[in-house]
């Protein structure tokens, strides 16, 4: 019997160990996300310099090879159009940096304390649950309210995190639409195509979901509703005389 | 629950305690309790063909259904 509990008090440990790393990763995010201003100098200072567009210093855009088509189809531009290239915006200016920080924090800062009070509550839950079967405690309320919360949590951090990430990359697109200027090369909405999710745009805000995520959430919820009539099962047999 | 169980009064015309009738039935006094207070939510044929032979009475002696 002790050897069956062993995976159960491993998971538990586990678990928490999963929790304590949530939290220190979470800070550490935060912590970097709140200095990293500070570490290429603070974007008021030069402000002056660079009123309405800006313009980029030194620029280098890495264009990964083949990962770009040409499409002639769009008539509003004149000369060459490329669509759908994948790459990297090199700058060493750090206005610009900045200035993209503090644009973008917000956001950033809400993600980082969701996505980090979400994975401390689903590994609270689990840690939970394995320590109730570590004790050979199964179908018991407690069981089965751990993971209806767990179910119901998973469904929600799919649900914010896309949602969280979607809003990111609506300011990244438009800050970079809006700020950054290089002669020659125009920037536009770059809308990533994610395999197995569904979504649609409103007002260029694209909105996807992950379906796996909310599957996921629905095949545990539905684990609860197992473990709900397992108990019903349980007390009806214990107070069958 | 509509099924109410009159234990306590067929026990009672019989003068017999909660104890001893469990101990001739062979089941635990906790369960005959849970039994005698209705809160039971199933009973054995087996557990009421002991109670019927020992308290020398009927099924319907002891369980009685009411309208709510």
């Amino acid at each position: 019997m002790k050897s069956k509990l062993r995976l159960p008090k491993f998971l538990q440990g586990l678990f928490t160990l999963f929790e304590v790393l949530a939290v220190a990763g979470t800070l550490l995010f935060l912590f970097i996300l709140s200095i990293l201003p500070t570490l290429f100098g603070s974007a008021d200072q030069n402000a002056g310099k660079n009123e309405g567009s800006m313009a980029i210093g030194l620029v280098g855009i890495e264009i990964p090879q083949e990962s770009y088509s040409f499409n002639y189809e769009d008539n509003e531009h004149e000369g060459l159009f490329i669509s759908k290239v994948q790459g990297q915006i090199i700058t060493d200016d750090t206005v610009i940096f900045t200035d993209f920080l503090k644009y973008v924090r917000p956001a950033a800062v809400f993600t980082v304390l969701f996505f980090g009070f979400m994975i401390v509550f689903q590994c609270e839950m689990l840690r939970r649950l394995f320590k109730n079967l570590g004790k050979g405690i199964v179908f018991t309320q407690a069981n089965v309210r751990n993971i209806h919360k767990l179910g119901i949590a998973m469904i929600v951090f799919t649900i914010g995190f896309n949602l969280c990430v979607d809003i990111i990359q609506y300011q990244v697109n438009d800050y970079v639409e809006d700020h950054i200027e290089v002669e020659g090369i125009a920037f536009e909405r770059f809308d990533p195509e994610n395999q197995m999710s569904i979504g649609f745009e409103i007002n260029d805000i694209g909105l996807h979901l992950d379906i796996q995520g909310v599957l996921a959430g629905l095949i545990v919820l539905s684990l609860g509703e197992v473990f709900r009539r397992g108990l019903q099962l349980k007390e009806e047999n214990e107070l069958t005389i | 629950m509509p099924i109410k169980v009159n234990l306590d009064r067929v026990m009672a015309e019989r003068n017999m305690s909660l104890s001893e009738l469990a101990s001739r039935i062979d089941i635990t006094l906790a369960n005959l309790s849970i039994l005698k207070t209705g809160k039971a939510k199933a009973v054995r044929f087996s557990t009421l063909e002991a109670l019927c032979r020992e308290l020398d009475c009927q099924p319907a002696d002891i369980l009685e259904f009411t309208e709510k």
